[in-house]
């Protein structure tokens, strides 16, 4: 690799010694730490306050209409154009970076609980009123249930679009965190550095996804599935 | 309890359209006897079903249950529909709790019961789409019928079975219900079907449907589907088929 400038790209046994060199020191768990800390902030309180609209709207016609209108207008906005208003109300700290992920999940959870609860197949609603049951169970135990495999799509689509927007957001503002050191190593024509982080990226994008991907086969056992030929 | 069951629909039209599809429908089933309406698809066999179990309220007419004029679903009734309707996230056992109204200690105890009644009592922990097409039905009859309804309806339920399975499952049910002594009503266009099951068979014109002929089964049950006895009624009921229903 004698033949390339080491100010534009690493060599794999270099970037080996140089990640042992991050996790001996400390450097990428700090890193890794804050980024999965804002990761995990924003993704689960912006999931969960998706899914909780989700449900209302998909649920009542009056909530629907209420709220219907305005949501659909902000859905297709894309996330991004939010990090200079976000920056200049909560400043360049933490919160900007959580608000913004949590924006982002906000709108892949409701769009997608609303169409999961839309597609309930109305004839089991029609069983369950035949035997009156409460709308508590109602819900629990046949629309949630039902509208799952939306949900959890909803839930690893806002999650990859909420590590791709932490890292827009980490390199835009700020001074730790896996997208700063992405940024800061080209900065200082530090490849080997650049790698770290994205490999670092790559590994826990993963774990993150195959948690979730566990957690629906785990809600949705009963399904039989169709698993490729 | 077993109630027999009276309706006399004036008129019923479809949603949103004038157009009749049961018109002057009246028919009696007698206190615990099984009693089978014929007709071909789309005739409103299913939305007859419907308006009895409650479901649907929007007809001028009268139906009761007993002493009960209907006006919207009540746990005297069950119905069993043609697309089974059970809950493929509920476990086999669930899906037959899901039918009782509260839960009791008892609950778990009358669970096992009907699904021991239809042989499933080792696929209580199964979900639905575990089962086969046979074992499903047999899961939709005993949801049905754990609360005892003192009326049962049943919307074609061996009609997606091979004729093996249906004539094993009509065997199970005639047993079942020999013991049960529910009242039933079926909708049905398989004519040995009506005639091995009922102890009345009825004949729904096209629309706008009415009972147009009634037949009485008066055979003991169980019943030899090739006696001569059996294949004469069998021979009234689809004569009257082919020349006044005009089916060639």
């Amino acid at each position: 690799m004698g033949w390339l400038p080491q100010t534009l790209i690493a060599s794999p046994s270099q970037i080996v010694i140089d990640y042992w060199k991050f996790l001996a020191n400390g450097a990428l768990f700090k890193h890794s730490g804050i980024s999965l800390f804002r990761l995990l902030v924003g993704f689960i309180s912006g999931s969960l306050l998706g899914l909780i609209f989700g449900i209302g709207v998909g649920l009542s016609k009056f909530l629907n209409k209420l709220l219907s209108p305005l949501l659909q207008f902000l859905a297709p906005i894309p996330p991004i154009v939010w990090i200079p208003l976000l920056i200049i109300f909560f400043g360049i700290g933490e919160m900007s970076k959580i608000v913004l992920l949590m924006v982002a999940s906000f709108f892949v959870l409701f769009i997608n609980t609303v169409h999961g609860i839309r597609s309930v197949d109305n004839k089991l609603i029609e069983v369950a009123n035949i035997y009156k049951k409460s709308n508590y169970f109602l819900i629990t135990r046949i629309i949630i249930p039902s509208a799952l495999s939306n949900i959890f799509l909803g839930l690893r689509l806002a999650l990859g679009l909420s590590w791709i927007l932490l890292i827009a957001a980490e390199v835009v503002a700020s001074s730790k965190g896996l997208g700063w050191l992405i940024w800061d190593s080209r900065n200082f024509s530090r490849p080997d550095d650049m790698f770290v982080g994205i490999i670092t990226i790559g590994i826990l994008g993963k774990i993150t996804d195959q948690l979730l991907i566990k957690a629906e086969e785990h809600f949705t056992s009963w399904k039989i599935k169709f698993n490729g030929k | 309890m077993s109630k027999s069951l009276k309706i006399n629909i004036v008129k019923k039209s479809y949603p949103n359209s004038r157009f009749h599809i049961l018109e002057d429908c009246c028919l009696d089933v007698k206190l615990k006897t099984f009693v089978t309406i014929l007709g071909s698809s789309g005739c409103g066999k299913s939305t007859l079903l419907r308006t009895i179990a409650g479901i649907d309220n929007d007809y001028d007419g009268e139906i009761w249950i007993g002493d009960r004029l209907v006006k919207g679903p009540s746990k005297e009734c069950s119905i069993v529909f043609q697309e089974l309707r059970l809950f493929p996230w509920m476990k086999v056992k669930d899906n037959v709790l899901f039918a009782l109204k509260k839960r009791k200690k008892t609950s778990e105890e009358e669970v096992v019961k009907i699904l021991k009644f239809f042989d499933l009592e080792n696929f209580g922990d199964l979900y639905p789409g575990d089962l086969s097409g046979g074992m499903s039905q047999k899961l939709a009859l005993a949801r049905a019928l754990i609360s005892v309804p003192d009326l049962l309806l049943l919307d074609e339920p061996f009609a997606a079975l091979d004729y093996m399975t249906k004539m094993r499952l009509q065997n199970e049910l005639i047993d079942n219900l020999n013991k049960l002594k529910t009242t039933v009503l079926m909708v049905t266009h398989d004519i040995e079907e009506a005639v091995f099951v009922s102890d009345k068979v009825m004949i729904m014109s096209r629309c706008p449907s009415k009972i147009v002929k009634s037949f009485e089964v008066n055979l003991p049950k169980p019943r030899d589907r090739s006696s001569k006895d059996f294949l004469i009624i069998y021979q009234k009921v689809l004569d009257y088929m082919l020349n006044v229903l005009n089916i060639k």
